[in-house]
């Protein structure tokens, strides 16, 4: 079926010193969404572009459905690619930039009419089939760029960051609409995103990507529950997780089992919302100053400053205003702790 | 009040020069409907008070003028369809096609605009002189059917088009020269628009180099046979004046043709979208 399976992928541009991708290797199981998160210019897009044959590898292999796709033409590896921009073609219709795959591939007329019509009422593309590119919204043109993509009835495919280019409202509904459609379609997608609710919400797994190489793979409930470094775990999570030495914490006056003996070569790291907060003095827990309390709604963010550090929680409390003293304690069991370099858990 | 008055003065100005620039041909278009003795009169008049076709008739009677007509249209059409399409397929290499030494050659090129079409034009005749090409079509049409500069002009304009949208037509299945031919093409078509009525028009009003590579009578264009029609004695105004009308005739009629698609080329560039 078509499973996609990287092997040891690396990829340095001509006349560059560093390498853009590091020994990249994972597998794509056959109907899984997969994302490729990271920052940008963490090498993500450069390798779906190698996946696509848009770019070439400088060593390593790619296999689609089992083949190796070394010197296979793109048109050939049986995917799709949305590109960020949508690549539309400007002067021609939006029926003809949907159907045009199907017509280079000598597809009968009728059959290119018959899934037009399917694909345009499934996007709610059929009132717009006759204009150009240029009369579309946004939004109209992303779904132009899906509907090219899922005309041809690929094994694969591959998006570019295709939401990026939306405002916020209609990412979120679009976000949605993207999984349930490629889950009905069956398809096997790999994903391009810097933006982590994106990949934690659509996807079955995710691969982060940090400086060409890769820093994590799992499903979302794994990178966030067990991130596997300290850039995972502070890429991932809004507000960011909250990083203290072992020092740090010391000060704070907070024990853990590694100081109870004897060890404090650590980096801990606690998320805003695995924190219990009061306003009232509790015994044992330590104690800050809030500096900032930004109510969002359901939680409110609490920026606080304790033991020369400034941490972020987030509480279902509403902070009263001006309010300055607080107590917190840390969930015990929902503490990560990392090497003092950040690179492994421990 | 103020603003008045400057946009009054500003049309004045504006008049003036069209009367300054229109004059010329609408002499030459009088001049082409006068009899003799009103063209060679003390007084002349800038419209004809007996208007002939005295003019035109002795242009199309000379049989031979048929020919140059004929000459002039293969000229200006040739050099037309040839260089719209080695121009943009070279502006194409240059701007989407990756190769070794693509920057280098391309600046190479850009200097060569820097030599006057003067310098090559003794060369180019020896070698077409010992190509055998003297007197022949070929010879007139080739060395006219590449320019730098408008290869330079049509690459910026590509240039400009994203390349994804070349990477989605590999991905759907075009052939190389398919994505020149039905996504290049078509979205140049302003800037392509613009320089087929340059080259046109260059070749239509081109003076020198038919003069030089057409040595027999009945090879001439338009231009060098109405210059020859100029005598050393005496010349005939209205034969000339309506030869002259002819020639400016296509000109304009390609112009307003052209003029959407032209105006937008020259704008390209100026302003994104």
């Amino acid at each position: 079926m078509a499973e996609i399976r990287i092997e040891n992928l690396c990829k340095t541009f001509h006349g560059a010193s560093k390498p853009v991708l590091e020994n990249i290797s994972f597998n794509v199981d056959d109907s899984r969404f997969v994302s490729l998160l990271g920052p940008s210019g963490c090498g993500k897009t450069t390798l779906l572009r190698i996946i696509a044959g848009l770019e070439d590898q400088s060593s390593g292999k790619v296999f689609i459905g089992g083949r190796d796709v070394d010197g296979v033409h793109p048109r050939d590896r049986d995917m799709s690619f949305v590109f960020q921009n949508y690549a539309l073609y400007p002067h021609f219709s939006v029926r003809d930039n949907i159907s045009l795959g199907l017509r280079l591939r000598k597809v009968p007329a009728k059959e290119i009419d018959s899934r037009l019509n399917r694909i345009s009422t499934m996007l709610g593309l059929e009132s717009l089939l006759e204009r150009k590119p240029r009369a579309l919204s946004g939004g109209q043109r992303q779904r132009v760029a899906l509907a090219r993509a899922l005309i041809r009835n690929p094994k694969v495919f591959l998006l570019d960051e295709p939401l990026s280019n939306l405002d916020a409202k209609l990412r979120d509904r679009t976000r949605g609409e993207l999984k349930m459609l490629f889950r009905s379609v069956k398809g096997t997608v790999v994903y391009v995103t810097h933006d982590q609710v994106e990949a934690m919400t659509m996807s079955d797994k995710i691969v982060i990507i940090n400086e060409g190489r890769i820093q994590q793979i799992g499903s979302p409930e794994e990178i966030y529950d067990k991130p596997a470094n300290v850039f995972v775990a502070a890429f991932i999570g809004t507000p960011q997780i909250n990083l203290l030495t072992g020092a740090q914490l010391r000060e704070l006056g907070f024990r853990t089992l590694q100081q109870a003996e004897g060890k404090d070569g650590f980096i801990c790291g606690i998320r805003p919302e695995n924190v219990s907060v009061s306003g009232e003095p509790r015994e044992g827990w330590m104690k800050g100053g809030v500096v900032m309390s930004e109510p969002t709604g359901a939680v409110t963010i609490l920026t606080v400053s304790a033991a020369g550090a400034e941490l972020r929680f987030s509480t279902g409390l509403k902070w009263p205003s001006g309010k300055s003293d607080i107590w917190f304690n840390f969930e015990t069991e929902r503490l990560h702790f990392f090497d003092p370099a950040g690179e492994r858990r421990i | 009040m103020k603003k008045q008055l400057s946009k009054t003065a500003f049309y004045a100005f504006m008049l003036i020069s069209v009367a300054i620039t229109l004059f010329p041909f609408i002499w030459m278009i009088s001049t082409s409907f006068k009899p003799p003795d009103e063209i060679f009169t003390k007084h002349p008049s800038l419209f004809p008070s007996r208007f002939t076709l005295d003019g035109y008739r002795q242009l199309f009677a000379a049989v031979s003028m048929w020919t140059h007509l004929f000459n002039s249209v293969i000229y200006a059409v040739f050099v037309t369809i040839l260089s719209v399409l080695f121009n943009s397929m070279a502006a194409y290499a240059f701007a989407k096609l990756r190769f070794p030494g693509r920057e280098k050659l391309f600046a190479l090129l850009l200097v060569t605009m820097m030599v006057p079409g003067q310098v090559t034009m003794l060369p180019v005749f020896l070698i077409l002189k010992s190509m055998g090409l003297l007197n022949t079509y070929a010879g007139l049409i080739i060395p006219g059917s590449a320019a730098v500069f408008a290869i330079f002009m049509i690459r910026q304009f590509m240039a400009e088009i994203p390349e994804e949208i070349l990477e989605a037509a590999r991905i759907d299945g075009l052939s190389e020269f398919s994505i020149f031919w039905r996504i290049i093409l078509p979205l140049c078509r302003p800037i392509i628009a613009t320089l087929a009525v340059f080259s046109f028009i260059g070749a239509w009003n081109d003076f020198l180099w038919p003069l030089i590579i057409m040595l027999r009578e009945d090879k001439y264009t338009l231009p060098v046979a109405l210059a020859s029609a100029n005598g050393q004695y005496n010349t005939d105004w209205a034969f000339l004046m309506a030869g002259a009308v002819v020639v400016v005739i296509p000109a304009v009629l390609i112009f307003l043709l052209a003029q959407k698609h032209y105006i937008k080329g020259i704008a390209a560039g100026a302003v994104k979208g």
